[in-house]
């Protein structure tokens, strides 16, 4: 049985079940109070509801050996040398930012460097930068490699945003996905105040992953899903009528803007006019970038297409699942 | 279970080599006069922060223990020496010898994160004649161990760290270059620029100057009035902190121009390397160049009683170098620093210390007190000592 966290709590919950859904791996949890649930067409994976907080631990320990969880809750949980590896780091959703923040009317510190700055003065004083945050390893790490060496840190209790108006910190750090909430409790954040900029993420214990075949195996078949899903969501299939002489001679046309011609290149296919007998017409098929959809359009245009329907594949297999190979990578590095 | 990265098991005879080596210094520096002390392994934090230059704070092994007390492991031997000589109010000179584990965090599964250190330290005597006492300790003591054909390296923070404080770079900036001054011998210089611009020591600039004519008391008034108009958050701090800070950052401190400054002078500095003769004649013309910037010709004088005092049986015929790039990691020197290597070693040295006139009074001595020390990296000693 693989043993498989999804949050419970926080932001990431939601919007994994949606996640996992869209994937084709719908989870059933028979009641909210249940902390145990089942992955459709996966009878080998049970699911368990933990605490975000909890699931770098939990897959650390070995008693998950997946675990969905917010990249950044990651980098600061892990154990270096440790057994938890990322297996996949973007799932597409869940984005955030680790940001440093302070006062608004600080005027004079609007990079980390002067924060450095402030810290060193402020110690010649007695003083102590006072940070608060439930990122401890990252902001410490962060902050000495930017030259900021003299900070205290304060334990994270609650709505961290207030400290600084209530005095028991000066400095927080903390995740923010659109700067509002700091904006509201009178914090502005550092330009190059950025620690990680994350998102949800697949984790998972390698020395399970390792020891298990039926384990390994039920982890390939989710990240096959995963990686194909996430591949998918960048690409749009569009398909056009075009008119002409031949197969090649349509997709010479098509192919003259190779970057907009498909992964390949187009899938050209003769059509059937109802009008027997035959007025030359063909069907063009590519598979581009969403981002790149509308020259695609113009350019099936420019060639003489119509006719364009757009679609959205709901997988995109290559021949391989990279993720997967990465992993066996991983765990044949002894 | 397994043992922790950077540590490491010592059984039977692993075990006994370390110790003869560590019972042999210990017994040679007692014959030269040197007390065994022993001091805290676990010490406040506060402690090893005083005097760094920020470097080593990032290293540390610290925590806050059940009483809620900022400790750490300690780094190095010096700072505890110090404070317990400070806390036990005895009268100098003292020379004082110690051994044991010292501990720094390090990057990477392989690098060690606890070694042992054997040192010295001698406190209260600001001569060079107490220069070259330790300096000869340090190679004698190698040499007792066995190793021939030291190679000694001797240099003056001396002449950096008056430099940096002439060309009117920030704090920051001149801990920043003092720690990185060796990283200048090898052709890296761009690169350390680079590394000044990523920690905001370089290539920054106000966003915004002020018009001319406005004198300070006015520009003060003015961005107090615009401060307090914002209505926004100081925090804990005190608004008139806020603005003199940011007034005072429009003057840009470390202007690219000043440590470009600064940069060709270590640059030439550090190319002051080999045989004291002419490394001496090279510092000598270089301070004359850069006299008014507060140099003076103090660091070359006193290598050069130093380098005299360097006979070869003082040295236990070590090959005696002076390197002006010679900067150590620990910030809290202040005079001449040095490095033992073994014969045809480029890498790591066996052992190094220097002269840290101003720690006793930083660590809550009553008046400066002269000292200077050294140490020995044991495990690095016990892999030349291995036949």
């Amino acid at each position: 049985m693989l043993n498989f966290s999804l949050p419970s709590n926080s932001e990431l919950h939601d919007p994994s079940l949606r996640f996992m859904e869209s994937c084709g791996l719908p989870v059933d949890r028979p009641s909210s109070r249940r902390y145990t649930g089942s992955v459709a067409g996966l009878p080998q994976v049970q699911v368990l509801f933990q605490r975000s907080a909890d699931i770098p631990t939990k897959v650390e320990e070995g008693s998950a050996d997946l675990g969905i969880v917010g990249l950044e809750r990651f980098y600061e949980d892990r154990r270096e040398g440790g057994p938890a590896i990322t297996l996949l780091e973007d799932l597409g959703y869940g984005q955030c930012e680790l940001v440093v923040a302070v006062p608004d009317a600080w005027i004079d510190v609007t990079s980390v460097a002067d924060l450095a700055d402030l810290s060193v003065a402020w110690r010649e004083q007695g003083r102590e930068l006072r940070v608060v945050t439930k990122y401890a390893r990252l902001v410490s790490r962060f902050f000495y490699r930017h030259g900021v060496n003299y900070f205290s840190l304060v334990e994270a209790a609650g709505a961290m945003e207030v400290a600084p108006t209530m005095g028991y910190a000066d400095v927080i750090v903390d995740i923010t996905a659109t700067g509002v909430t700091l904006r509201e409790n009178r914090l502005k954040m550092l330009s190059d105040g950025t620690l990680v900029r994350a998102q949800a993420c697949l984790i998972g214990n390698r020395l399970a992953l390792k020891e298990d075949p039926a384990k390994l195996e039920a982890t390939r078949v989710i990240l096959e899903r995963f990686e194909a899903r996430r591949r998918a969501s960048k690409f749009v299939s569009l398909t056009s009528n075009l008119r002409g002489e031949s197969e090649a001679s349509v997709a010479e046309r098509v192919t003259r803007l190779p970057d907009l011609a498909g992964l390949q290149g187009p899938t050209v296919g003769r059509v059937f006019g109802k009008g027997y007998p035959d007025q030359g017409w063909y069907a063009v098929t590519v598979v581009i970038p969403r981002e790149r959809l509308m020259p695609a359009v113009e350019h099936l245009r420019t060639v003489g297409g119509s006719g364009i329907t757009v679609a959205s594949p709901s997988f995109l297999f290559e021949g391989e699942c990279e993720a997967y190979q990465r992993l066996l990578q991983e765990l044949a590095r002894g | 279970m397994r043992r922790l990265d950077g540590t490491r098991d010592r059984l039977g005879r692993d075990w006994a080599r370390l110790n003869s080596l560590t019972v042999s210094l210990r017994e040679f520096f007692s014959r030269q006069g040197y007390q065994p002390v022993d001091t805290p392994v676990l010490e406040p934090t506060d402690l090893f922060l005083k005097k760094s230059g920020g470097e080593l704070a990032s290293r540390l092994y610290a925590f806050t223990d059940l009483g809620g007390h900022g400790v750490s492991l300690r780094p190095e031997f010096t700072s505890s020496v110090i404070r317990a000589y400070v806390q036990a109010g005895v009268s100098p000179p003292v020379r004082w010898q110690y051994a044991g584990p010292v501990f720094r965090y390090e990057e990477g599964p392989d690098r060690p994160r606890q070694f042992t250190q054997v040192g010295a330290e001698l406190i209260g005597d600001g001569s060079p004649r107490a220069d070259a006492e330790v300096v000869g300790l340090a190679c004698q003591g190698l040499a007792h161990l066995g190793l021939k054909a030291l190679r000694l390296q001797v240099g003056h923070v001396g002449a950096l760290t008056r430099l940096l404080a002439g060309f009117g770079l920030s704090e920051r900036a001149r801990w920043f270059l003092a720690g990185r001054a060796a990283t200048l011998a090898v052709p890296t210089h761009r690169d350390l620029r680079e590394e000044m611009a990523r920690v905001g020591l370089y290539g920054r600039s106000a966003e915004v100057a002020l018009p001319g004519g406005v004198s300070p008391g006015e520009a003060h008034h003015v961005v107090e009035r615009l401060l307090a108009g914002m209505g926004g958050l100081v925090g804990s701090r005190d608004p008139e902190e806020i603005v003199t800070r940011y007034l005072a950052r429009l003057e840009a401190a470390d202007e690219p121009r000043r440590v470009d400054g600064a940069l060709s002078f270590l640059e030439e500095l550090v190319k002051l390397k080999g045989e004291p003769e002419p490394v001496l004649a090279g510092l000598r013309a270089l301070v004359a160049r850069y006299r008014g910037f507060g140099l003076d010709s103090g660091p070359e004088e006193e290598l050069r009683e130093l380098v005299a005092l360097l006979s070869p049986e003082q040295v236990a015929s070590a090959q005696v170098e002076l390197n002006m790039g010679l900067a150590r990691g620990l910030a809290y020197y202040t005079g001449m620093v040095f490095d033992v290597f073994a014969p045809g070693d480029g890498g790591r040295p066996l052992g190094g210390g220097g002269r840290y006139d101003g720690l006793v009074k930083a660590l809550g001595g009553a008046e400066d007190t002269p000292a200077l020390g050294f140490a020995y990296t044991l495990e690095s000693v016990e892999s030349r000592t291995k036949s």
